[in-house]
C-alpha cells in the first residue's frame, strides 16, 4: 500500500522527523516534511556590488561537528533522565538550534528561536494521545478507536500548528519565516486524500506526496517573497516506483532464503529464525528503496521550489547519499545509538552541500533587500507568536 | 563595560547594519558605522542563550535584532539573570569531552543496569498488581488475535482432551484455580504456550508426541508461566524497552531510532530465556510435590527438542528458550526437595 519512504523529503536535515503522530497508522496519514526550510532565504551579502549581469549561485553551508554534536548530544539524554523526561523539550531545542545555527547562506547563520515550555506542551499532549491509544487502547478498544478518531481529526489543527510555528522561530538575518496554510486544505490533504490513496491502492501516492510538498512549501514566505513549488507528479511517480520495487525484491530475498535453507535441512525452520530472516531482509528492502527514492525527491522538490525570483538548486547524487546511508546505520546499530550525533552531522553537512539558491541576472539587489517589509518582518503579529505549538512531528 | 562588533538587523530589510554594542548592567547602546546610537534598557533585550559555538542572537522589544560572534562578554553580561545561570551549568557541561566521556560511561551504565534488572522487575511488580478483570480482558484480546491468525480448530477427540485434563489436575497446587485450556491444531509443530488471563494452549501435536509423565511436566511448566504471569510480563517488558529507547535517543518513528533498539531486542531474549528458567524451576518443585520423577520433564524436552531440525539449533542469542541441554542438565542436578522455593 504504502511504497516508499513516508517523508522522502525531509526539507532540512535541521530535525530527523522525530515522534510521529501515534493515531496516525500506516499510510493513512503521514505527517508532512515538516521542519520546513528553515533554508528559505535571500542573497546578499553586505557591501558587495556585483556586476547586475552577473548570475549567482549561492550555496548552504553546515558547520556543525560530530565532536561538539555529540557532547550536547549525551549531556543532553543524561538530564533528559535525570529530570525524567521532562529536560527533553529543552533537549530538542538545543539540539534544533544547534542544527539552524550552524546553517548559513551567505555569512549569515538562520536561528531557531523556540522556547522550550512551549514544545513541552505539545509532547504532554502527543503522551496523552499515545498512552490513550496503546495503553488503555490495549484493553479498552473504544478508547482506542476514540483517540484515533480525535487524533485523525485533530491532525490538520496540528499540521498548520506546527508548521506556523517552526516557521515564525526560525529567523534569518533579522526576518522570520512563515507559514500561512489553510485549515481547510490541510483537512484535504491530510484527511481525504488519504483515502485516495488507499483507494488506488497506493497508486496515488507520489501524487499525494507531491500535494503535501507543494502545501507545504506555497505557504511558506520569507519576508515578502513567497515560496512555490513547481514539482510534477511523473517526477515523484518514477523514484517512488522503483523504490517500491526494491522493498518487494527484499521481501521476496528473505522468503527464497527462508525456503532455501528449509529445503537444505528438510524441515521447517523455527519460527524465531523465520522472522529473523524475513525481517531482516525486508528491513535491507526498505532501507534500500527509502534512500533510492529520497535523494532523487530531494532534487526534484528542491529544484522545483523558487523563493520570489530566485530558484533552488539541488545536485544530490543518488550513490553518495545511499553509501552515506548504509554506513549510518551499520554505526548506528554497532553503537546502539551512540553513533547517532555523528550519523545527524555528517548528514546535514552533506545534504546542506548539494543545495543552492540561484539569483537570476535580472534580480536587482536592492529590490531583494527590500523583501523583509510588509508582515514577514520580526514584528509582524505579534499574535502568530501565540498560535503556534509544536507537537514534535 | 565591554563592547561587541556586530550585525543590526531592523527586522524589515534583510540588510546588515555593522555595529558597536557597549554593554552596560542596565542596557545596550548600539553605536552604528556613521556614529548614531540606539539605545536599548535591559528589560527590552531578549538573549538567546549560549550554545557551543553558534553566534549570538539578541532580539530587541520593537521587533529589530542584533547578532555577533560568541563572546565572553556577552556571557558575562547575562550571567546576572538566574534562568542564564541554569544554562551556563548545562553548556560548561556540553563544552568539555572528558565530562562527556562521563556522561557517556554514565548513560551506558544506566541503560545496561535499566534493561538488565531494572525492567524486568519493574514488569514482574506491575504485571502482579494488574487486577484480575483487566488481565481477562487483556487474555481475550490475546485469545481472539491468536485465533486469527492460527485459526481456532482442534481434531483431538473427547478422550484425548480427558488425558490433558487429567494431567493438569496432577500438577495444580490445592486450592489454585483451573487455568482455561484451548486445543490447537498448528500444523505438525508441538508445543504449549500460556497466554495473558489464566489462558494455556496446548497443540494437537503436543498430546501426540508425549506420555502422560511428560504431558504434566509441560503443564506444570506452563502452569509456573501463568502464575508468575510472564506473559503480561514480557509485554510490559518490551513496550517499556521500546518506549526507552525512544526516549534516549529521541526517535520514536524514524528507521534509525529502530536500528539503535536492536541490540537491545537481542538482550531481550536474554529475558525471555530468563523467564524460561523460572519456569522450569517452578515446574521441577511441582513434579515433586506431585510425585513425579524429573526425568519425565527431561524425556519431555528431548523429544521436543528431536523436532528442531538440526541446522537451527546453533544460534542460542536469537532463541527465546535456553539451550535444551543446559535445560536438561539443570533439571538433573535440581534437588527440588526445598519445599517452595518460589515465591
Amino acid at each position: 500500500m504504502e511504497p516508499v519512504s513516508p517523508s522522502d523529503d525531509v526539507p532540512l536535515p535541521a530535525e530527523p522527523l522525530s515522534g510521529r503522530l501515534p493515531s496516525a497508522e500506516a499510510s493513512a496519514v503521514e505527517p508532512p516534511a515538516i521542519p520546513p526550510l528553515p533554508d528559505l532565504a535571500e542573497a546578499i551579502p553586505p557591501p558587495l556590488p556585483d556586476p547586475p549581469s552577473m548570475p549567482r549561485v549561492v550555496g548552504f553551508e553546515f558547520h556543525g561537528q560530530a565532536r561538539e554534536y555529540f557532547r550536547i548530544f549525551i549531556v543532553n539524554v543524561l538530564l533528559t533522565l535525570a529530570t525524567l523526561g521532562v529536560f527533553s523539550a529543552w533537549a530538542k531545542v538545543r539540539k534544533r538550534r544547534y542544527l539552524r545555527g550552524n546553517t548559513t547562506l551567505l555569512g549569515h547563520a538562520f536561528h531557531y528561536t523556540a522556547e522550550p515550555w512551549r514544545l513541552l506542551v505539545g509532547n504532554v499532549f502527543m503522551v496523552l494521545l499515545f498512552l490513550g491509544y496503546s495503553f488503555f487502547g490495549a484493553v479498552y478498544p473504544v478508547v482506542r478507536f476514540g483517540t484515533l478518531a480525535v487524533g485523525a481529526l485533530l491532525l490538520p489543527w496540528i499540521v498548520v500548528r506546527s508548521l506556523s510555528f517552526n516557521a515564525f522561530h526560525t529567523l534569518h538575518r533579522g526576518l522570520r519565516l512563515r507559514f500561512r496554510g489553510t485549515l481547510g486544505e490541510a483537512t484535504l490533504i491530510y484527511l481525504m486524500l488519504p483515502i485516495l490513496v488507499v483507494l488506488s491502492l497506493g497508486f496515488y501516492y507520489p501524487a499525494w506526496q507531491r500535494q503535501l510538498r507543494a502545501y507545504t512549501v506555497r505557504n511558506h514566505r520569507f519576508g515578502l517573497a513567497q515560496a512555490s513549488f513547481h514539482g510534477k507528479t511523473g517526477a515523484y511517480f518514477r523514484p517512488m516506483f522503483f523504490g517500491f520495487l526494491i522493498v518487494i525484491v527484499g521481501a521476496m530475498l528473505g522468503g527464497a532464503i527462508v525456503g532455501f535453507w528449509t529445503a537444505t535441512i528438510g524441515a521447517p525452520l523455527p519460527p524465531t529464525f523465520m522472522i529473523a530472516i524475513t525481517l531482516t531482509c525486508y528491513g535491507c528492502g526498505f532501507f534500500t528503496g527509502r534512500h533510492f527514492t529520497y535523494p532523487r525527491i530531494f532534487n526534484h522538490a528542491w529544484s522545483s521550489t523558487r523563493l520570489g525570483e530566485m530558484t533552488f538548486v539541488a545536485t544530490m547524487s543518488p550513490g553518495a547519499w545511499m553509501k552515506l546511508q548504509w554506513v549510518n546505520l551499520l554505526a548506528i546499530i554497532g553503537t546502539a545509538g551512540l553513533a547517532l550525533p555523528w550519523a545527524t552531522m555528517r548528514t546535514a553537512k552533506y545534504q546542506l552541500s548539494c543545495l543552492a539558491l540561484q539569483i537570476p541576472k535580472t534580480t536587482d539587489l536592492d529590490k531583494i533587500e527590500r523583501m523583509g517589509i510588509g508582515d514577514g518582518s520580526a514584528i509582524g503579529d505579534s499574535a502568530a507568536e501565540f498560535v503556534g505549538l509544536d507537537f514534535g512531528l | 563595560m565591554s563592547t561587541v562588533t556586530g550585525n543590526y538587523f531592523d527586522g524589515f530589510y534583510a540588510k546588515p547594519h555593522p555595529v558597536t554594542a557597549h554593554l552596560r548592567p542596565d542596557g545596550w547602546t548600539l553605536e552604528f558605522a556613521d556614529g548614531s546610537t540606539k539605545e536599548f534598557p535591559r528589560a527590552a533585550i531578549r538573549l538567546d542563550d549560549r550554545l557551543a559555538h553558534l553566534p549570538r542572537l539578541a532580539r530587541f522589544r520593537d521587533g529589530t535584532s542584533f547578532e555577533s560572534a560568541p563572546d565572553e562578554a556577552i556571557d558575562l553580561w547575562q550571567a546576572a539573570r538566574p534562568a542564564a545561570r541554569i544554562n551556563a551549568v548545562v553548556h560548561f557541561l556540553e563544552s568539555y569531552d572528558r565530562i562527556a566521556a562521563v556522561a557517556t560511561v554514565v548513560v551506558v551504565l544506566f541503560a545496561v543496569l535499566v534493561f538488565q534488572f531494572g525492567l524486568p522487575r519493574l514488569a514482574a511488580s506491575v504485571a502482579r498488581s494488574i487486577p484480575d478483570d483487566l488481565d481477562r480482558s487483556l487474555g481475550e484480546v490475546s485469545l481472539s488475535s491468536l485465533n486469527r491468525m492460527l485459526g481456532a480448530t482442534s481434531s483431538l477427540d473427547f478422550d484425548q482432551r480427558g488425558r490433558v485434563d487429567a494431567q493438569l489436575a496432577r500438577v495444580l497446587r490445592p486450592g489454585e484455580s483451573t487455568p482455561s485450556l484451548h486445543f490447537r491444531q498448528i500444523g505438525a509443530i508441538a508445543n504449549a504456550f500460556a497466554l495473558p488471563g489464566d489462558h494455556l494452549i496446548v497443540t494437537d501435536a503436543l498430546v501426540g508426541l508425549l506420555e502422560d509423565d511428560e504431558l504434566a511436566a509441560v503443564l506444570a511448566h506452563e502452569l509456573t508461566h501463568l502464575e508468575h504471569r510472564h506473559a503480561e510480563q514480557s509485554i510490559l517488558h518490551s513496550s517499556s524497552t521500546l518506549l526507552l529507547v525512544a526516549a534516549l535517543t529521541g526517535d520514536l518513528s524514524t528507521l534509525t531510532g529502530f536500528a539503535a533498539s536492536l541490540p537491545i531486542v537481542l538482550l531481550q531474549k536474554g529475558y525471555s530465556r530468563d523467564l524460561e528458567r523460572a519456569a522450569d524451576a517452578g515446574a521441577a518443585h511441582r513434579l515433586h510435590d506431585a510425585g513425579i520423577p524429573a526425568e519425565a520433564f527431561v524425556r519431555a524436552l528431548e523429544k521436543l527438542d528431536a523436532q528442531v531440525p538440526e541446522g537451527a539449533r546453533l544460534y542460542s542469542y536469537l532463541n527465546t528458550h535456553p539451550d535444551t541441554a543446559e535445560r536438561i542438565q539443570t533439571m538433573n542436578t535440581a534437588p527440588a526437595s526445598e519445599s517452595e522455593a518460589e515465591p
